[in-house]
């Protein structure tokens, strides 16, 4: 874990020397490859981290059904909205304060100032983060399908929608916990922040799913979350970056 | 540059200042006179609804609050691009003084929704599309208050506050859109872009009603404008010259 930041620093180009001097001048790729091996590494050098947000996933979905009487019907109706609520929950408790510490530690600093475009490394980082947060998510959704009863082909439409719908989830958590990065009371903030804006995730989600259940096709609201993913990539990145350089220069 | 320099002639607050002040008191009596006559044309003249009733009317307080609150937020989403783009301040002290604003018209559309839903659908509340997206629009509002009021720098905090409006009007229209993708309880748009579907003398009401609803809010975006400016310039030089000013000229109310 310690071998990792100090990996990237070597290969990271020095800072130039004008202030506004071209940044084509920078060779990218070890950047952003370094940003992604360093996330890699700090997943991989606290496995429990990703143990535990398997487990809340998997706790926040099961509590649910303790307030209900446990019938298949109404379990069936619960079921796809849990499962993405909890997926939400999920991406906000892993990604809420994720430029925080960066912050506090000068790391965002650096990015800032190493010449490469700052929206190419909290892409990098975004998207590396997108995959971490899923592993957990989908390896243990069908074992909550199977505590809901979904059938296998929702539980197919479920993994299907999930992966696209953590990207946008992830994306949207990256901008504003780059807003809130450093503020007192952030983590409630970044939660207030992002509900209303995840609720198109939700919705289309849950639709999907429940699409599935009918034996309705559940294309178009696949397809409607793979356009989202498509749009939150193209715009969260670089809503993050202004973000982040805001928390950098004030 | 000789367009910049006329397109951005406001954005000094030297000169935005009074031109505010001579906006304000019109604005305001525009918004009397124009919601007084569409109220008196939309209580005392229009015709009862032939399906509703009499308890249409409140139609005419309901789809103002709605259209403001929805402008309020595409205003302040413009705002802030402009400001986080040409780094005006008095752009991002716009979008600041549009939040609460919006959000009161944003929560009013959302209360006279619910007396209005109650006698003709039963309930208060139904989890419709185009309720939701209004209750999540002012969500939205409160976050940015939230945002506004958590961070100290109010350098930080215009263009923070600026990206999270973008962030979230690039994100409106995937609620609007959702209006459209279920079957709702809420009867569909009256007024459309190609002709409304109601008496001439209820749309006549129901647009000096808009009016005066979009002259108050903007008055009141001016009016505390003024005063944002007046907190963060405290110490100007300039301000305080237009503010002796003004005491000279109003001895009497000192």
């Amino acid at each position: 874990m310690n071998s990792s930041p100090a990996a990237l620093e070597a290969e990271l180009p020095a800072a130039p020397h004008g202030a506004a001097s071209a940044p084509e001048s920078v060779a990218w790729h070890p950047a952003v490859g370094a940003i992604l091996r360093r996330e890699w590494a700090l997943a991989l050098a606290r496995p429990v981290d990703l143990l535990v947000q398997g487990l809340f996933f998997a706790t926040v979905a099961s509590l649910p059904a303790l307030s209900v009487a446990p019938t298949a019907a109404t379990l069936a109706l619960l079921a796809p909205g849990v499962l993405w609520v909890a997926a939400l929950l999920s991406v906000l408790m892993a990604g809420g304060r994720c430029f925080h510490d960066d912050l506090r530690s000068g790391w965002l600093d650096q990015w800032a100032l190493c010449g490469v475009p700052l929206v190419l490394l909290v892409a990098a980082r975004l998207i590396m983060q997108w995959f971490i947060v899923a592993v957990p998510v989908l390896l243990l959704a069908p074992l909550v399908a199977l505590q809901y009863g979904l059938s296998a082909q929702a539980l197919g439409v479920l993994m299907l929608g999930l992966l696209p719908g953590i990207g946008v989830l992830v994306m949207l958590v990256g901008v504003v916990a780059a807003l809130a990065a450093g503020l007192r009371q952030g983590g409630v903030l970044v939660i207030g922040l992002v509900l209303p804006l995840a609720a198109p995730v939700l919705v289309f989600g849950s639709l999907a799913v429940r699409a599935a259940q009918h034996g309705e096709p559940a294309g178009a609201h696949l397809a409607l979350l793979a356009a989202m993913l498509c749009a939150a990539l193209a715009c969260c990145p670089w809503l993050a970056a202004s973000a982040a350089r805001i928390g950098v220069e004030s | 540059m000789n367009l910049a320099k006329y397109v951005f002639w406001f954005a000094a607050p030297t000169r935005f200042v009074p031109l505010a002040r001579r906006l304000i008191m019109p604005l305001r009596v525009v918004a009397l006179l124009m919601g007084a006559f569409g109220l008196y044309l939309g209580f005392g003249v229009a015709p009862a609804d032939a399906m509703q009733g009499e308890g249409y009317r409140i139609i005419y307080l309901h789809v103002p609050a709605s259209w403001v609150a929805m402008f309020a937020y595409a205003m302040m989403a413009f705002w802030s691009f402009i400001g986080l783009v040409w780094r005006t301040r008095l752009s991002h002290l716009l979008a600041h003084a549009l939040a609460p604003t919006g959000a009161i018209f944003a929560a009013l559309s959302l209360v006279t929704g619910a007396l209005w839903g109650q006698p003709m659908w039963g309930t208060w509340w139904v989890w419709d599309a185009r309720l939701t997206s209004s209750l999540l629009l002012l969500l939205l509002y409160l976050g940015y208050l939230a945002l506004l009021g958590s961070i100290d720098d109010p350098q930080r905090a215009d263009r923070a506050c600026a990206v999270m409006a973008l962030l979230g009007a690039l994100n409106l229209p995937v609620m609007y859109f959702s209006v459209r993708w279920w079957n709702t309880l809420h009867q569909g748009a009256s007024v459309t872009p190609r002709g409304a579907s109601m008496e001439p003398v209820m749309l006549t009401a129901l647009l000096l009603c808009t009016l005066a609803a979009w002259a108050w809010a903007a008055a009141t975006v001016l009016q505390r404008v003024l005063i944002l400016i007046a907190e963060r310039e405290a110490h100007a030089r300039w301000l305080r010259a237009l503010q002796g000013e003004e005491l000279a000229a109003v001895p009497a109310h000192m």
